[in-house]
């Protein structure tokens, strides 16, 4: 039969899935292991991980330096790139195509090179290991993403909704803020958590540009499983992916992913 | 719609106070061109004047420029020269915003974050017209378009019909000076484009607002309009009543475009008769003497007879002896395409009327009156 | 009667009244071109700048212009190894990973709707999941005592523990893992044009499912395999969190140097000279590429 799928290659999909998916899945039962090293399967169970993981100073202060920095990159990626995106869909304006090429080749540009790129800049500014500098540098990660998934949701705007409200009365900045805003929901709801996301994950750039006083929970993490191996990161582990899974999981709920994601 | 219907939802006073301005010309276009770099002409120099209430239809095919002049009255593309006044009043330069114009567009750009009554309440909003009031006037505009109660449904949730009539009732509910309309009907299908075809024009007529309403169909613009414009190349083909377009065509454009047509090469031989051919036929050539010029004449005012009766024909009548080459039957008429020596002519018989039909090969007569036969300057 | 079926000319989207204004249009971009300029623009022209500077020992810059971080990298051996271990590490784990990625994705193109969104969703959701995360769940899964060797070594298939952390080899299962997502989406973008009427009317000419698979899907997919290997090819050279934990210290690869070099050593105008080198790889890999699809297109 053409287009049906046979039972091995079912199988051999199902097996992917497994690879796909082990090394996130692995994390949840032993993040429940009560024994002081990493065994597997653990000889005992408990809490005592996730114990451990609120009482660790260092971790605790990252994940609020990086739940604040997640937060004002999102709403300054935002701030920033929407009217950004708005001017290159709507307007037509000499070096259009530059410009927007310009905005979204941070994201050809490999993490490693960019950190290091960033933190030769920052050194200078003065902005190491400071609240500013994360954001700066996290912003340029993030903001390609918003510029590309609001150009998408502009161009799906339905077609002369706008040349409506202007002909019922509406000036131009009525048309914006009561028929292009509310449409454009979805796209925010998109940018906004994705920007979230990758600022919050962000790992390699801040690798670079953190230091001893202020340092974020995925570089807290990196250097913890560099020097020790003990079931306290699947503790952490689980908690970042639940609170990620919860996030798509709002998202696909009200918006679907597939939908916002998906094309950009 | 009835007009027992009609009378019952409309309300006790009219909704338009009808002015009677001096001027019979209400809406004027004068000189309005539009030109894109390059040099291309969209609109070349157009000059309408519509009355009062009247129902204007342009006709033309894609990039006659017929979409362009409805969007630079509406404002939405400005012009790059000449005026636009409704009743005198020059509005060339002003913002749509500002131009008390309803406009339906195409595929209705109903706002789809809303419900229909939003929807249609939002140039109330826009002119600052009370929620109470706003929402009588919604329901009043609901009821014109025959739905009333549909308020709280979501553009989505309606059919194509049903959005063309939320977006007609969004259109006149904030009592717009002109009216809009920008091929209103072309994605509703057949049957349903009948029926809106009715009740707008119901709707305009009883509201006597001034209409302009774009259109590639010929069948809407000849049998909703008061006066239809025929565009072409940016330009005014003709402007005419329906019948004017139809019977009396300015020129071969309209003649083609407006209806079927036999097109054929002529040669004028005096102010009232041409040649075809080898042979001679009576017609007015609107005062041309002599040169080459094209004939055309509409399939369906040949009349066709076995050529044996030709001793019945008038003086005053044209006909030619012909050999059917191609029978075609399409339903209510049969098309019969005739050899008359050199040329083919296409020829429409109704179905019923008929008492003969022809075969073939077969031999017969073909006739028109004089008048039926349009003369125009220059050949091919 | 004759008609035409007129459809409306396209009209730019600029409304009149807004062309006129392109003071906005500036104010709307600005914020946007400040942070391009600050953590995009200078950063890469300073990182330019510094690789053709003398380098002192500390972090200290000087304003002495040499071409010595270049000759030094391509005269020291051990750069070569860099270059090579990077590339064949780009090369394995490309073609790893496409081969893991394209059944996933051809599954995804035929699963049934209700199926589809729900897999889509879980094959793209690693993504969103750190990839320290990640990988730590690899060194879970590979180390010594972990779940691999356990369940080899209780069915008594190995009676000492694989090393399969550390070295090269779990970099590479590693960055496979990481990367599927990112080629399922590249192929599932690609595979737009396959279309089952191809196959059947394939099938209905006398092709076996295998003549099916090379001569029809194959070709039909090819943009989407090209888009997909460009991707994985150029995240895996420039990786770093991945190879940096499951290499262990002991894989030594362009990008694991750079951190190094930067970082630990402060050696930054050698860094932003190794920087340079793995963009020049970038180019030569785009370059590649556009090469590869004007050939499918």
């Amino acid at each position: 039969m053409i287009g049906r799928m046979s039972l091995p290659f079912r199988m051999l999909v199902a097996l992917l899935y497994i690879f796909l998916l082990a090394p996130i899945l692995i994390v949840l039962p032993l993040s429940f292991s009560n024994d002081a090293y990493l065994t597997f399967p653990p000889q005992s169970w408990g809490l005592r991980w996730y114990a451990a993981m609120f009482r660790h100073q260092g971790l605790m202060e990252a994940l609020w330096v990086s739940l604040g920095v997640a937060a004002t990159v999102t709403i300054l990626g935002l701030a920033a790139g929407v009217p950004a995106a708005f001017a290159i869909r709507r307007y037509e304006f000499t070096g259009r195509d530059f410009i927007l090429n310009l905005f979204t080749a941070p994201l050809l540009l490999p993490s490693i090179v960019l950190g290091l790129a960033i933190l030769l800049v920052f050194v200078q500014a003065r902005l190491l290991g400071t609240y500013t500098g994360l954001v700066i540098a996290h912003l340029i990660v993030t903001t390609p993403y918003v510029i590309r998934i609001m150009l998408t949701a502009f161009s799906t705007l339905p077609p002369s909704v706008e040349e409506a409200a202007t002909m019922l009365g509406a000036p131009p900045f009525t048309v914006f803020r009561r028929v292009t805003l509310p449409l454009m929901m979805p796209g925010f709801v998109a940018s906004a958590a994705l920007s979230f996301l990758l600022s919050f994950d962000e790992v390699v750039i801040s690798l670079f540009i953190t230091g001893p006083r202020m340092r974020t929970l995925p570089v807290e993490i990196f250097d913890y499983v560099e020097s020790q191996t003990d079931p306290m990161t699947a503790a952490v582990s689980v908690v970042l992916v639940v609170a990620t899974l919860l996030i798509i999981f709002l998202i696909e709920r009200t918006l679907g992913l597939s939908k916002t994601v998906g094309k950009s | 719609m009835s007009s027992a219907e009609l009378r019952e939802h409309a309300p006790a006073a009219p909704i338009w106070d009808a002015k009677t301005p001096a001027d019979p010309t209400f809406l004027k276009l004068k000189g309005v061109t539009k030109s894109y770099g390059g040099g291309f002409l969209a609109v070349d120099d157009l000059d309408i004047n519509l009355p009062k209430g009247k129902l204007l239809g342009l006709l033309g095919p894609s990039g006659c420029g017929k979409t362009t002049t409805l969007r630079m009255i509406a404002g939405l593309q400005d012009i790059t020269s000449g005026t636009i006044s409704i009743e005198g009043d020059d509005i060339s330069q002003r913002p749509p915003y500002r131009r008390d114009i309803g406009l339906v567009f195409q595929n209705y750009a109903l706002f789809p974050h809303m419900t229909v009554a939003e929807n249609v309440a939002f140039g109330l909003d826009m002119r600052g017209v009370s929620k109470s009031e706003a929402r009588g006037r919604v329901e009043e505009a609901l009821e014109m378009v025959r739905l009333p109660g549909y308020g709280a449904r979501k553009p989505k949730e309606m059919s194509g019909g049903q959005q063309q009539r939320v977006a007609l009732a969004r259109a006149l509910v904030i009592r717009p000076r002109i009216l809009l309309l920008d091929e209103p009907l072309s994605n509703l299908d057949a049957k349903l484009r009948d029926d809106m075809r009715v009740e707008i024009r119901e709707i305009q007529q009883r509201l006597e607002i001034t209409t302009v309403f774009v259109t590639h169909d010929q069948v809407e613009a000849l049998t909703m309009c008061d006066l239809v414009g025929v565009m072409h190349g940016g330009k005014l083909a003709q402007l005419g009543t329906p019948e004017d377009i139809y019977e009396r065509p300015a020129n071969l454009f309209v003649a083609e475009f407006v209806g079927r047509a036999n097109v054929l090469g002529c040669e004028i031989e005096a102010v009232d008769r041409v040649r075809i051919g080898s042979s001679t036929y009576p017609c007015d050539t609107k005062g041309a003497s002599s040169g080459k010029a094209t004939a055309a004449l509409r399939p369906h005012r040949i009349q066709l007879s076995p050529s044996r009766d030709r001793s019945l024909v008038s003086i005053a009548t044209n006909s030619t002896h012909g050999k059917v080459v191609r029978v075609t039957y399409i339903g209510d008429v049969v098309q019969y395409d005739i050899d008359i020596g050199g040329s083919v002519l296409t020829t429409e018989v109704h179905t019923s009327s008929a008492g003969h039909s022809f075969r073939t090969g077969e031999k017969l007569l073909c006739e028109w009156k004089p008048e039926d036969m349009q003369i125009f300057k220059g050949g091919r | 009667m004759t008609t035409t079926i007129a459809t409306t000319p396209s009209m730019s989207a600029a409304t009149p009244w807004i062309r006129r204004i392109p003071l906005v249009v500036v104010l709307m971009l600005i914020p946007m071109a400040a942070i391009n300029l600050v953590a995009f623009i200078l950063p890469v022209a300073r990182l330019a700048m510094i690789s053709f500077i003398e380098s002192r020992s500390g972090g200290v810059l000087t304003d002495t212009f040499t071409l010595e971080n270049y000759i030094d990298f391509f005269t020291d051996s051990f750069s070569v190894e860099l270059i090579s271990n990077s590339l064949l590490l780009g090369f394995i784990v490309t073609l790893a990973t496409l081969i893991c990625a394209y059944p996933i994705a051809l599954f995804l193109h035929r699963v049934s709707p209700r199926w589809r969104n729900f897999l889509f969703v879980i094959t793209i959701s690693p993504l969103l999941v750190s990839s320290v995360v990640r990988t730590y769940g690899w060194m879970v899964l590979l180390g010594d005592q972990g779940v691999v060797n356990g369940l080899l070594m209780s069915a008594g298939i190995i009676q000492t523990p694989v090393r399969l952390v550390n070295n090269s080899l779990g970099v590479y299962i590693g960055m496979v893992e990481v990367l599927i997502p990112y080629m399922a989406l590249s192929l599932i973008a690609g595979f737009g044009r396959l279309d089952m009427v191809f196959e059947e009317a394939a099938a209905s000419l006398g092709a076996n499912s295998w003549t099916r698979f090379r001569r029809v899907i194959l070709p039909l997919t090819m943009p989407g395999i090209a888009l997909g290997c460009l991707l994985c090819f150029v995240l895996a050279i420039s990786s770093f969190i991945t190879p940096k934990l499951l290499g262990g210290g002991r894989v030594f690869l362009l990008a694991t140097e750079i951190y190094d070099q930067a970082v630990i050593q402060l050696e930054w105008p050698s860094a932003a000279a190794t920087s340079v080198i793995v963009l020049i790889i970038f180019g030569l890999a785009l370059a590649l590429y556009s090469r590869v699809v004007k050939r499918f297109d």
